[in-house]
C-alpha cells in the first residue's frame, strides 16, 4: 500500500497536518486582507512588510511542532504552500508574483532550519534571509523586463513613485540604494524572526506546554 | 568506455542530466543579464541544446498560445515602457525603442522556456515526486483543503480577539504592549485551534484504522 494513500494513524502526523493548515491559512488570511490591500494601494515596500507577518506565522508554526514529538521539518514550506494556495481567493494585482514569494520566502526559511535544533539566533537568520526575497524578487524581475538597464530603472523608480526623493536618497547611487534596503530588510528580519522565537515561547507557556 | 561495471548507459544518463542543468542555468542567467542583440546568443544555444538533448520537447515551444503571449510581450511595451512623452516620441518614430524592449522579454520568455524545458526533460518526475513527498508533499493536499475551510474561523478568531481588547481600553494606551498582548492571544487561540483540528483528524480517520492492516504508531503526543 502506497504510504500516502494510509489514513493519518498517528497523533504525531495528524497534529502536523493542523498546524500546516492552520498557520497556512492564518497567513494567508492575512495575505488576502491586510496585503491585498497594500498592494492595491502600492505602498512602497509592501511585499517586505508582510514578509515579516510570514516570517513570524512560519516560526510560530515551526516551533509550536517542535515542542511536540514532531521535529517540524517540512513545516515551513508546507505553511507557505497552503498561504500560496490560499492567495487566489482574492483578485488583486500582483497575485502571482506574491504567490512566488511566499514560497520563494518559505523555502529560504526551511533550509535555513534545516539542519541542527531551532534557537532564537537560527530562527533570526532564518527570518534575515526570507526578508531578502522581496528585492531580490523585485530585482529578479525588473532585470527580466529591463535586462541591463534594471539598475537605473529601480532608481528612478524608488526616488519617483515611492517618495526616496523626499527621503532624501537623490544622491545615492543604485548599488548603494539596493544596499541601503538589503540591509534595511536584514535588520527587520532579523527582529521579525527573533520576534517569532519569542511569541512562540509566550505561547506554549499560556498553553502550560514545555518551550524549547 | 565506463569501467569498473558501472553502467555505460547509467553514466551516457548522468553527463545528459549535468549538461542540461549546466547548459539550461547559464543560458537563463546570460538571458537575464544581456540586452538586445546580444540576448539572442543564450537563446540560440538554449534551443540548439534542447534540440540535440532532448528533441521531442521542441514541440512545446511551437504552442499558438505561447506565440500569441510573445505577441502580446512585444506589442505592449509599446504603451506602457518610459514616460508619456518618451512613448509619444517612441510611437511617432515608428516605435523602434519600444519595440526591441518587447522582443527582448520575449526572447528572455522563451530562453526561459527553452531552459527549463532543458532542465526539466532530464529529471525524472518521479524522483521529484519522492523528494517531495518524503518531505513535504505528505498529506500537503489535505491541509490546502482543512486552510481554506478554516478560514472563517481565523477571521472570526482575529475578530473576537480584536473585539476583547477593544473592550478592555483599546490601543488608546501601552499600544506596544497591546499588540503584543493581542498577537499572544491570537496564536494561543491558533495552536488551540490546530489541536482541535488534529483531534477531529484522529476521529475522522478511527473507522479507516479500526479496518486498516496497519498498526498505529506508538509516537506522538497524547491529545
Amino acid at each position: 500500500m502506497d504510504e500516502s494513500s494510509e489514513p493519518l494513524r498517528s497523533p504525531a502526523r495528524a497534529q502536523w497536518v493542523a498546524v500546516v493548515a492552520v498557520f497556512g491559512a492564518v497567513w494567508g488570511a492575512f495575505e488576502i486582507s491586510l496585503g491585498a490591500f497594500l498592494r492595491s494601494v502600492s505602498i512602497p515596500m509592501h511585499g517586505t512588510l508582510m514578509t515579516g507577518i510570514g516570517i513570524i506565522i512560519m516560526l510560530v508554526a515551526r516551533r509550536t511542532l517542535s515542542a511536540g514529538s514532531h521535529h517540524g521539518r517540512g513545516a515551513t514550506i508546507a505553511v507557505g504552500v497552503v498561504a500560496a494556495a490560499i492567495l487566489p481567493l482574492s483578485v488583486t494585482r500582483g497575485m502571482h508574483q506574491a504567490m512566488v514569494g511566499i514560497l520563494a520566502e518559505a523555502a529560504c526559511i526551511e533550509i535555513a532550519l534545516w539542519i541542527g535544533r531551532p534557537s532564537r539566533w537560527r530562527f533570526g537568520l532564518a527570518g534575515l534571509l526570507a526578508a531578502l526575497i522581496p528585492l531580490v524578487q523585485l530585482l529578479t524581475v525588473m532585470t527580466v523586463q529591463y535586462g541591463p538597464g534594471a539598475l537605473s530603472t529601480f532608481r528612478e523608480m524608488l526616488l519617483t513613485k515611492q517618495g526616496g526623493e523626499r527621503l532624501g536618497l537623490a544622491a545615492f547611487t543604485a548599488g548603494s540604494l539596493i544596499g541601503l534596503i538589503a540591509v534595511a530588510s536584514a535588520v527587520f528580519g532579523l527582529v521579525c524572526g527573533m520576534l517569532g522565537w519569542s511569541l512562540a515561547g509566550q505561547i506554549l507557556t499560556r498553553l502550560g506546554r514545555k518551550a524549547e | 568506455m565506463v569501467a569498473g561495471g558501472t553502467d555505460p548507459h547509467a553514466a551516457r544518463s548522468k553527463g545528459r542530466v549535468v549538461a542540461a542543468i549546466v547548459i539550461g542555468g547559464a543560458t537563463l542567467v546570460a538571458a537575464l543579464m544581456l540586452g538586445w542583440p546580444l540576448v539572442l546568443l543564450p537563446a540560440g544555444t538554449a534551443i540548439a541544446a534542447l534540440v540535440v538533448l532532448n528533441r521531442r520537447q521542441v514541440r512545446a515551444l511551437f504552442n499558438k498560445w505561447l506565440w500569441l503571449g510573445l505577441a502580446v510581450v512585444v506589442v505592449v511595451p509599446v504603451w506602457v515602457i518610459g514616460t508619456p512623452g518618451e512613448r509619444e516620441d517612441a510611437q511617432a518614430g515608428g516605435g523602434l525603442l519600444a519595440l526591441t524592449a518587447g522582443v527582448t522579454m520575449a526572447v528572455r520568455v522563451l530562453t526561459t522556456l527553452a531552459a527549463m524545458l532543458l532542465i526539466g526533460s532530464c529529471i525524472a518526475p518521479a524522483a521529484v515526486s519522492r523528494v517531495l513527498g518524503r518531505f513535504v508533499g505528505r498529506d500537503l493536499g489535505l491541509a490546502c483543503a482543512i486552510g481554506v475551510n478554516l478560514l472563517p474561523a481565523i477571521l472570526e478568531i482575529l475578530r473576537r480577539t480584536t473585539l476583547a481588547l477593544r473592550l478592555r481600553g483599546g490601543f488608546r494606551r501601552h499600544r506596544l504592549a497591546n499588540l503584543k498582548r493581542l498577537a499572544t492571544a491570537v496564536g494561543v487561540q491558533t495552536v488551540r485551534l490546530t489541536e482541535d483540528v488534529a483531534e477531529a483528524l484522529l476521529l475522522a480517520q478511527a473507522p479507516a484504522r479500526a479496518t486498516g492492516e496497519s498498526e498505529p504508531e506508538p509516537q506522538g503526543p497524547q491529545p
